[in-house]
């Protein structure tokens, strides 16, 4: 790996925001192609973030961190993107469903799946089907993504996916789900195209159903 | 609406006897267990966010204990280690609006929304004794304690740990704190800590003691305090030791005892935990999607300081490994089972190993 590329790395690894936005600076004054330093720099330790997360040495503290470290350098990288007209991974419109307010599962998997090269629209919480459809068709996303942490609320992405399927647009976008009481055999149940226990697992799901893993 | 307590645990003596035992043990083998079956079809409770509890919490609250009552009936023959207990559900949202926030209503819970957007924000909180939930759980608890003299079925009210309570006030942004303002969060969870001994004295003078202990399921010694670790599950065990057990363990040593609920999902924290002083111990909730606690026992046990855990099984599991288990530890088993019978069964089983 490139020391820039390395220094990238490690400084979205580490958490260190200002270390990061520093890091992508000088790649790119360097002349690095601002494509290798999303996929080898940002994408890259977002995806060893993720895995040191499933293997239990971090946890959802220094994921927020090294998600801030990757946002910030992010901000330096994006205009140079939009300017080469490279495209992201994908587009996803996020949110948690109705009646839920709860956001730091979805704020993990919304930052988890941006270092994966994802383009976020995030709702944020308490969002109505008729809210989702409403951003499903402005802004054409390939995945959907809902959250639930209450078991009073998961039934709020049944009854989402239902809307979707009455107003015939079901088939338009792929649709992801999770949360505290979701599970796999959930998905299956109320048609959701996958599920993730994990925000680091949603961005691996995310690449998968985008034929990118 | 009670009988007398010993209609319900006619063992209650053996009970307390076996966790006295239990706490003083110093070697492995001291086993109790909890046989729960379905409770039986009761009269609908009224949704939390369809009642205005300013006028309708004692009603609320009868029909909890009738239907706990009825629970009760059902489970005489058992006669397990669990005392009859009643506490009041308006989900967790109060646990930290007695000091600030507005409580949000679902059907069977509540949250509090974080009110604090610096870290500073705590030096503007009082604890009033006036304040809205201060008065409505007071209320509770004394309607609670009238309600229930007659067997006495003891009351209980738990209590977020200061680093819940400090989750619950801060929000998401607590996460990022301990690495940005690390001295700022010593001092907010310093607030946290006296915040939680500041309410529960309050509360406990309300539910006092019983059977010589406090009980909450389990007997307790007298002077425990229950409280939830469920943000001990997000963060590392290093965090944890660092800037929630020294919190947790002031609030302990304000009344004596502690005895801590947390999740399957943090047992990688766990250990940290079980290094707070006079700790009785350690309930583990199952999570979905990951591993149960009685799954990851080989893991734990030699690693909880020898503090008793209370895991759930199934009554199959219960069978087949008591002896590895209870030759390496002391333990409290609480098994789902699928009605009284089996309930009764596998108790009478219990006995027959562990006395």
């Amino acid at each position: 790996m490139d020391t820039k590329i390395s220094e990238i790395f490690n400084a979205i690894v580490d958490g260190d925001a200002s270390a990061a936005k520093q890091t992508v600076q000088s790649a790119l004054e360097a002349g690095i192609d601002a494509e290798i330093i999303l996929n080898e720099g940002l994408v890259a330790s977002m995806k060893e973030v993720g895995r040191l997360f499933e293997e239990g040495e971090y946890f959802v503290p220094e994921m927020l961190i090294s998600a801030r470290a990757m946002q910030a350098g992010m901000n330096i990288l994006r205009p140079v993107l939009i300017e080469q007209d490279i495209k992201p991974s994908g587009k996803v419109v996020i949110g948690t469903v109705r009646g839920d307010l709860h956001d730091i599962g979805k704020n993990l998997v919304s930052m988890m799946l941006e270092g994966a090269g994802f383009q976020i629209v995030d709702l944020g919480t308490d969002v109505a089907p008729e809210k989702f459809l409403e951003a499903v068709t402005e802004h054409k996303p390939d995945i959907l993504g809902m959250s639930a942490l209450l078991t009073t609320t998961m039934s709020n992405i049944k009854t989402t996916i239902q809307y979707f399927e009455e107003k015939g647009v079901r088939k338009d976008v792929k649709i992801i789900i999770g949360g505290a009481p979701i599970t796999q055999s959930y998905a299956d149940e109320i048609g959701a195209d996958g599920f993730a226990p994990d925000a680091s697992q949603a961005a691996a799901l995310a690449k998968r159903l985008m034929g990118k893993a | 609406m009670f009988k007398e307590i010993h209609y319900y645990k006619p063992n209650l003596e053996d009970v307390i006897r076996r966790y006295r035992a239990l706490y003083d043990a110093k070697e492995p083998g001291h086993a109790m267990i909890y046989a729960i079956p379905p409770a039986p079809v009761a009269e609908p409770v009224p949704a939390l966010n369809n009642i205005d509890l300013n006028t309708q919490m004692e009603a609320y609250l009868d029909i909890c204990l009738r239907n706990y009552a009825l629970a009760l009936e059902n489970t005489v023959d058992i006669c397990d280690d669990l005392i009859p207990t009643f506490g009041p559900n308006f989900g967790i949202g109060d646990y930290s609006a007695f000091i600030a926030g507005e409580v949000v209503f679902t059907e069977d819970t509540s949250w509090a929304a974080p009110v604090m957007k610096s870290l500073d924000d705590y030096k503007g909180f009082t604890l009033r004794e006036d304040a809205y939930w201060v008065r409505m759980l007071e209320r509770a608890l004394m309607h609670l304690v009238r309600q229930t003299a007659s067997g006495p079925i003891p009351i209980i009210r738990g209590f977020y740990s200061p680093l819940d309570l400090a989750h619950s006030l801060r929000g998401e942004a607590l996460f990022t704190d301990f690495t940005d303002e690390p001295q700022k969060v010593h001092q907010f969870m310093e607030f946290c800590a006296d915040a939680i001994i500041w309410i529960a004295s309050r509360l406990r003078r309300i539910t006092g003691e019983n059977f010589g202990g406090n009980i909450a399921g389990a007997w307790l010694k007298p002077g425990t305090i229950c409280m939830s670790e469920d943000i001990a599950c997000l963060i590392s065990p290093k965090t944890y030791g660092e800037f929630a057990r020294p919190y947790t363990q002031k609030v302990i040593n304000a009344f004596g005892y502690g005895q801590i609920h947390t999740h399957s999902l943090g047992v990688r924290c766990i250990p940290e935990i079980t290094k707070l002083e006079r700790l009785l111990g350690v309930q583990i909730s199952d999570d979905p999607n990951v591993p149960r606690g009685f799954d990851k026992l080989e893991w734990l046990l030699p690693r909880v300081n020898g503090i008793p855990l209370t895991i759930g099984c199934t009554p199959a599991e219960l069978v087949t490994n008591y002896d590895l288990i209870t030759a390496q530890c002391n333990i409290q088993f609480a098994s789902v089972v699928a009605d009284a019978k089996e309930g009764k069964e596998l108790v009478e089983w219990f006995r027959g190993k562990a006395g």
